[in-house]
């Protein structure tokens, strides 16, 4: 990485970020600013682009609610499509076409969203009437010369005949009133009651005294009336959704316009962001930024020969922030997602990358272990990587599994499993033919199971190595020399004699070795011991903090190695599950019942393992080197190199910068 | 009749390591299932992440599911012809199969904890959601390492 400082005249400024945004290769970033100049204020401009974006953004979303846009699955890994300047210009023009078309959209939603608050209130009046509906009178009926209504409900079960006799019971004098009960439940009861109206008064008090209640709303129509009115306002509203959502689903083709359009703000927004990090005078503007080492020449000779700019480049100073790009072979990028999950090298890590990919692939392999199913990886990602061409992290997602599929199958072929025991199966049930050895090296599932688990602590101890390595080589780049020897060398004793011993105990070693590797352990104990406190004071101090490493040795790695059990016991799962689904769909001993649900099974069934399975795989893949390989080395820490770029989901500019 | 007791705790074992599994996955994946359906109401467009989080607790069942298989097929119970156990190699299956029944039913619901947490990162980091599952997957590792003894003692039992 490299710290790029240019010079140019304040009317280039634009022009100048415009291109370094298409290029693509350079970070802005902020520096003190320099005495007599001052800093663009664009955060006006960046809060208007902030605004539309979010404006277009709800709008897709709404357009993705009610048409939403059919993408398959393939044609999500499709790159970006190239866009020339020019014609990106003239679209550019357009954005206040299609920004119409946003507003539109969002209104259109606007009034779904009130008309359906206003159904719901309709609906809750309604509701409440609806207890009324047998009353053929209003509720607010105007008294006559010497009658009138009361109408009002009761908190309880009430019927014509108890009211009735609450009244009489109450109100012995008054006999001169008529009771109806139009709705009754356990919950309320709704009555009219018809009386004079010199007894009013007497009458309402006397109701009240037992839970009577007039309503909030007297309207002065029958309420079935209002009811039936209210019931064709809610269909005249649900018309008026069914005429918005037209106008919205009107807008189904507009999909990749909108898109564009939230992209077009994307780049304006980070333009305008890189703007902020410059400095200026009237006349001449400055900025500052990374660069990585291998865009250095090119861009530099482009910006000289496009624009009158002067530009510096040189190492970044020891104190700066240095940000991080990833530069890896096409065997080694595709994990670099796999690095960046869990931190990005720090300013004095190496990027594991090249290393840990090929542990990665093979773990990966060893877990998943069915040469069907890494078939089955192989093939899938060779379509979408010849049909589609995905750029970028896809790409590289895509690879990672097309090396992860090739590695499951060599472990399939050499562990004996493609769908399961599916050849023997087809043999033996459908041709009559003995069972055959499936496996090329090793039959986990049989005899060499011991064997397997060995040699998975093998692999494990081998990645540990690989791990401490790096750090003795970290180490030795320090300039501690001999810290870097001693500290993977006595580990490497102690660990490597410890080993083979360990075996001993499962399958036979001769004694010979074990004597050898008891007096390698020893000595690598004995060096431990000795040097690992030498940064302590005192002789105790030393001698203490030694005995603390050795404990820490043995604890770690023991613990540290039999984690590596996990490549058998996974890989076991993958076949043993696939097997039992083989047994399963041929259990009927019909031929042609045993056919059908075979292949139902076997489709179903093996779908279901190789799902699992391959989210078990990468998750404890990704552990393995998380948690054993990054702790002996890596520190991580790094902060990503985020160039000024076209970020941009649906064009990419043709690459016109080459000549010109 | 001492041959059935044998048969009846192997059997006893086989059913245990997929009983109690399948319980803890049970439990587990419907915690996380709650927790997914609460964050699929807000944004229905992170169904499939949340989904891959709520199978995390459920390879335990399929765990015990294979160790009851294993003891199946050892006892040769699916050919329909079983072998005759004494009590004795009877409860030496039943016992291999308690790492996978007990390890299998606590680490499940664990491990559901850890993916229903994960899923409130899936809902505030979504780019996040990778590390919710090796933090998840932490917990399976002692399911894994029960698998692999419950495994290991019924290959190796020799009858």
């Amino acid at each position: 990485m490299q710290k790029i400082e240019l010079v140019s005249t304040l009317d280039k400024s634009k022009q100048i970020i415009d291109f370094l945004q298409r290029r693509g290769v350079v970070e802005v970033t902020e520096h003190e600013l320099p005495e007599g100049m001052y800093k663009f204020d664009t955060s006006y401009n960046i809060s208007q682009l902030d605004k539309f974006r979010q404006t277009a953004t709800a709008a897709k979303e709404i357009l993705n609610t009610y048409a939403p846009e059919k993408v398959s699955l393939l044609d999500s890994f499709l790159p970006p499509g190239e866009i020339e300047l020019s014609k990106f210009l003239d679209k550019a023009d357009d954005t206040d076409i299609t920004m119409r078309k946003c507003y539109d959209i969002i209104e259109a939603d606007r009034e779904i969203k009130e008309a359906r608050a206003d159904i719901i209130r309709i609906n809750t009046t309604n509701t409440s009437l609806s207890v009324w509906k047998d009353l053929d009178i209003p509720l607010k009926l105007k008294p006559t010369r010497f009658t009138t209504v009361l109408a009002g409900t009761f908190p309880e079960m009430q019927t014509q005949d108890s009211i009735r006799e609450r009244l009489a019971e109450l109100l012995p004098d008054i006999d001169a009133f008529e009771v109806e009960t139009v709705y009754s439940s356990e919950m309320q009861s709704c009555a009219v009651i018809l009386c004079m109206r010199k007894d009013a008064d007497i009458i309402n008090d006397a109701l009240r005294s037992f839970g009577f209640v007039k309503p909030t709303e007297l309207p002065d129509r029958p309420v079935s009336e209002i009811i039936e009115e209210n019931e064709e306002k809610i269909s005249a509203l649900n018309g008026e959704i069914d005429r918005q959502k037209e106008i919205i689903t009107s807008y189904a083709d507009e999909h990749s316009e909108i898109d564009f359009l939230i992209d077009y703000f994307t780049l304006r927004e980070d333009k305008y962001e890189a703007l902020k990090n410059i400095s200026a005078t009237d006349r001449v503007f400055y900025l500052s930024g990374f660069i990585p080492k291998k865009y250095c020449q090119k861009t530099v000779k482009q910006l000289e020969d496009k624009f009158e700019a002067a530009i510096t480049v040189s190492e970044p100073s020891e104190d700066e922030e240095v940000p991080v790009l990833l530069e890896n072979n096409a065997f080694a990028a595709p994990v670099e997602g796999i690095t960046e999950m869990y931190s990005l090298p720090g300013r004095n890590d190496i990027d594991p990358n090249a290393i840990m990919a090929f542990f990665y692939y093979v773990f990966f392999g060893m877990m998943f272990s069915d040469a069907g199913y890494g078939l089955l990886m192989v093939i899938a990602t060779l379509i979408v990587l010849l049909k589609k061409k995905p750029e970028g992290q896809k790409r590289k997602t895509v690879l990672m599994y097309l090396y992860c599929g090739i590695s499951t199958m060599f472990w399939g072929v050499m562990f004996g499993s493609f769908f399961g025991d599916l050849i023997n199966v087809i043999r033996t049930n459908y041709f009559g033919l003995p069972e055959m050895r499936l496996y090329l090296w090793l039959n986990p599932q049989g005899d060499d199971l011991m064997t397997t688990m060995l040699f998975c602590f093998l692999f494990g101890i081998i990645h540990l190595f690989v791990g401490l390595g790096i750090k003795g080589y970290m180490e030795w780049r320090e300039g501690d020399k001999f810290g870097a020897i001693v500290d993977t060398l006595s580990v490497y004793m102690a660990v490597g004699g410890a080993a083979p011993i360990c075996a001993g105990m499962i399958i036979e070693i001769p004694d010979s070795v074990k004597n050898i590797a008891k007096y390698i352990a020893l000595a690598g104990v004995a060096l431990i011991v000795l040097t690992a406190g030498r940064s302590s004071k005192g002789i105790f101090g030393k001698f203490g903090a030694g005995l603390y490493a050795l404990y820490n040795v043995v604890s770690g790695y023991l613990s540290d190695v039999l984690s590596y059990s996990r490549l058998l016991a996974l890989g076991l799962v993958t076949g043993i599950i696939g097997s039992v689904v083989n047994l399963m769909g041929t259990l009927p001993s019909n031929m042609i019942v045993k056919t059908v649900l075979f292949v139902i099974v076997f489709v179903f069934g093996h779908a279901v393992n190789f799902g699992i399975n391959i989210i078990g795989a990468y998750v404890h893949t990704n552990r393995l080197q998380y948690v054993e390989f990054f702790s002996r080395f890596y520190e991580g820490g790094g902060i990503a190199f985020n160039p000024l770029k076209v970020n941009s989901k649906t064009f990419k500019f043709k690459e016109e910068t080459n000549n010109g | 009749m001492a041959n059935y007791i044998g048969l009846a705790l192997a059997i006893a074992g086989a059913a245990l390591a997929a009983l109690l599994s399948g319980m803890g996955s049970a439990k587990g994946v419907g915690m996380v299932g709650e927790a997914a359906a609460g964050l699929i109401s807000e944004d229905p467009s992170k169904f499939t992440k949340v989904l891959i989080l709520q199978i995390l607790p459920g390879t335990q069942g399929l765990y015990g599911f294979i160790t009851a298989i294993m003891v199946m097929i050892k006892i040769k119970l699916l050919s329909g012809a079983p072998v005759e156990l004494t009590a004795g190699q009877g409860f030496q299956i039943f016992a291999a199969c308690l790492p996978m029944a007990f390890v299998g039913f606590f680490s499940a619901i664990a491990q559901a904890r850890v993916a229903a947490s994960g899923i409130s990162v899936v809902a505030k980091k979504p780019e996040q959601q990778s590390k919710a599952m090796v933090l998840s997957a932490m917990v399976e590792t002692y399911a894994v390492l029960a698998l692999l003894i419950s495994l290991l003692i019924i290959l190796r039992l020799n009858f």
